[in-house]
């Protein structure tokens, strides 16, 4: 009995390594961007969460005004989040950001050694890079694949 | 002699390949199996996604960045 071929080799490297910032899960629960599930199923990128991410999201689907007007199911969105990510703990540790409240999301890149943290934050993105991980938009991050966002 | 396998053997067999593999390699293969599953979630979500005019990513990482300063006053990050 044999799996698929691929499961002998999970990429443990490069760019199939990474963590998403909140307001790009968040554009993913809005738009229509089902690639991203293509993304995860079929070039097999594995997405990491923390605690933090997801209360952060959490936090979003239920409290933020904007969001609770505008989703009507966010329970469907939090289990899509969840489902599509790997949840591991962080050590808190990062301490370079320029806002110190995005620390959480190195920390998080670190622990899991993510190559790349896909955010829209331009603060974040003019960090452009920090030692190993590359900040990156999502549309940079899905030509990596050949994809559009 | 021929072997025949039951459907609980060949079962019994996946589980245990299954087994062998890390967390990461799991998840992988539970997304690639459940991917058209995960496709009638995200539809379903979109349904309760009031239409109209969304926000840009641009303002919705400005609105993250807004509700991180509100929400993390008291946190240890």
């Amino acid at each position: 009995m044999s799996l698929p071929k691929w499961c002998a080799t999970t990429a443990r490297n490069g760019k199939k390594i990474a963590v998403i910032d909140t307001c790009v899960w968040l554009s993913v629960f809005i738009s229509n961007k089902e690639n991203l599930i293509d993304l995860l199923a079929e070039k097999e990128v594995l997405v990491y969460s923390c605690p933090e991410l997801q209360q952060e999201i959490i936090r979003h689907l239920f409290e933020d005004a904007y969001f609770r007007k505008n989703i009507a199911n966010p329970d469907k969105h939090l289990r899509f989040f969840q489902e599509t990510t790997m949840n591991v703990s962080i050590d808190k540790r990062f301490d370079r950001t320029a806002d110190a409240k995005d620390n959480f999301l190195f920390d998080l890149a670190y622990t899991v050694k993510s190559n790349y943290l896909v955010t829209s934050d331009k603060l974040l993105l003019n960090m452009k890079n920090v030692n190993k991980i590359h900040i990156i938009s999502p549309a940079a991050y899905f030509r990596l694949f050949k994809m559009k966002w | 002699m021929a072997v025949v396998l039951t459907l609980n053997d060949k079962l019994a067999a996946i589980v245990k390949e299954v087994e062998k593999l890390s967390p990461e390699q799991q998840h992988l293969l539970l997304l690639n199996l459940k991917k058209d599953d995960l496709k009638s979630l995200y539809r379903e979500m979109q349904k309760g996604v009031r239409p109209g005019k969304k926000p840009t990513d641009d303002e919705l990482a400005e609105m993250v960045r807004n509700n991180r300063k509100k929400w993390k006053k008291n946190s240890s990050y």
